[in-house]
């Protein structure tokens, strides 16, 4: 449909194209490959603090036009007991420069949490992966808790269309804690359920796209 | 018969509609349903830049800057980032998928742990001058495609640590996930990766935002997630 063209279809185009219905969900910029699958998905969700503590945590998948798409679930545990009250504090900021690779230090940070998950999909196939995520707690000035989430992970399988497939993720979670009874401190450690708010972002290549490891130079 | 592009027929009017729809009648991206509380900002970007080994670069150890511009889900310029990945991964490594974590998902149960190899910084100016700091781990994945090329992924998830203009004082998160295009025969022929080579990256980055006017106790700075000041590769910063 070319939305220059003068019928009554054309002009509805040309307004969907202008409202966002004509633009792909995740930028084509964002692609490197055609081979590679990109995901953009968001949930909302239900968390749970368990005795340990290790959160627990399940949702509904939407892509970003709102469409439901499938639901997930996941186990967060904290690397120590140090990594909550670690969570509070902030990393130093990082000593440049940062526009070089050479002579320049990145800060060796040490992860606050480990993190699984499967993400299930509403035409039955399935995603599985697993890594590092970081922690980091405040209150807000109304009193609320805020705890985030910042999840780094390599996908190690899949079932359906995913089966064998290969790629990374991340997880950008947003979780909050209404403040104590009387407007004391909120409870971060209180058991129970909590809200949260989930972007995941898959970055994935189909097991019909991957060849065969290669031979290496030896090292 | 009309002109169909008068403005008094049916078509005239949908194109007037059209003509007149400023550009923030677009979509938030993301979703504001990916918001937590009303105060948290939260970003989705995606960058295109180039990427640049370090002239040390090993099979074992390297340094890869990234000299990237950022652009909103619309399209829009909105700044740009300078970022730095160390890796001790030693290059074979980056092959191995890990074995799938065990069940169940919906209750406490084991969560596998690894040595963590990878860590990044970097520095994301938008376009008001604004600033954000960095740091977190990270990992990296080889997937060979069948005509010989690869894909070269990074994976990170980083803690706010500092910040200038109206992100001073911010606490938050980001993270981020790139890829890179390997062409057929530079791996196997040990070119990738070599000192000083470059190659072009694409991102896709969240931040999720607290503003020093919304926290309740903003960070002083310093101390906090600790970390070793000087990595296992790490080298003197002569800035």
């Amino acid at each position: 449909m070319n939305s220059n063209d003068n019928t009554v279809m054309g002009a509805l185009q040309a307004i969907a194209d202008k409202l966002g219905g004509g633009l792909p969900l995740v930028p084509k910029s964002a692609y490197t490959d055609p081979r590679e699958e990109l995901l953009v998905l968001y949930s909302t969700c239900i968390g749970t603090f368990n005795p340990g503590p290790v959160i627990t945590i399940r949702g509904d998948l939407f892509s970003l036009d709102g469409k439901k798409v499938g639901r997930w679930e996941g186990v967060d545990q904290p690397a120590g007991p140090d990594s909550l009250p670690a969570a509070f504090q902030q990393p130093p900021q990082p000593p440049g420069p940062f526009n070089t690779p050479n002579n320049t230090q990145v800060p060796q940070v040490k992860v606050l949490s480990w993190s699984k998950g499967i993400w299930y999909f509403d035409d039955g196939s399935s995603i599985t992966a697993l890594g590092p995520a970081q922690l980091r707690a405040m209150i807000w000035t109304t009193g609320n808790g805020q705890l985030w989430v910042s999840g780094e992970q390599i996908v190690t399988g899949g079932t359906g269309r995913y089966a064998g497939v290969q790629g990374v993720k991340t997880v950008s979670g947003s979780s909050w804690i209404p403040p104590g009874p009387g407007g004391s401190p909120p409870d971060f450690q209180k058991l129970g359920d909590f809200p949260a708010r989930v972007i995941d972002v898959f970055r994935l290549v189909r097991a019909e796209n991957i060849g065969p490891l290669p031979p290496l130079p030896p090292s | 018969m009309k002109n169909p592009e008068s403005a008094d027929t049916i078509v005239g009017l949908l194109q007037r509609i059209a003509a007149n729809i400023p550009p923030n009648a677009l979509p938030n991206l993301p979703p504001l349903e990916t918001k937590g509380l009303w105060m948290e900002e939260v970003i989705l970007v995606y960058c295109v830049g180039e990427g640049t080994f370090s002239d040390d670069t090993s099979e074992e150890r390297s340094y890869i800057n990234l000299m990237m511009d950022m652009y909103d889900f619309h399209g829009k310029w909105i700044g740009f980032q300078q970022g730095v990945h160390l890796s001790l991964t030693p290059t074979p490594v980056l092959f191995r998928t890990p074995p799938p974590p065990p069940p169940p998902f919906n209750q406490p149960s084991l969560v596998p742990t690894q040595d963590v190899l990878e860590w990044t910084k970097g520095l994301w100016t938008f376009a008001d001058g604004s600033a954000v700091y960095a740091v977190g781990p990270a990992q990296s994945h080889l997937i060979p495609f069948k005509d010989g090329s690869f894909l070269f992924m990074v994976t990170t998830g980083q803690t706010l640590a500092g910040g200038t203009g109206r992100y001073e004082g911010c606490i938050g998160i980001k993270s981020a996930t790139g890829t890179a295009f390997v062409p057929p025969g530079l791996l196997q022929s040990g070119q990738f990766p070599r000192p000083g080579l470059k190659f072009q990256a694409r991102t896709i980055e969240t931040f999720r935002i607290a503003t020093k006017q919304y926290v309740q106790q903003p960070p002083t700075g310093g101390g906090g997630q600790g970390s070793k000041k000087e990595g296992a590769g790490g080298k003197k910063n002569e800035q």
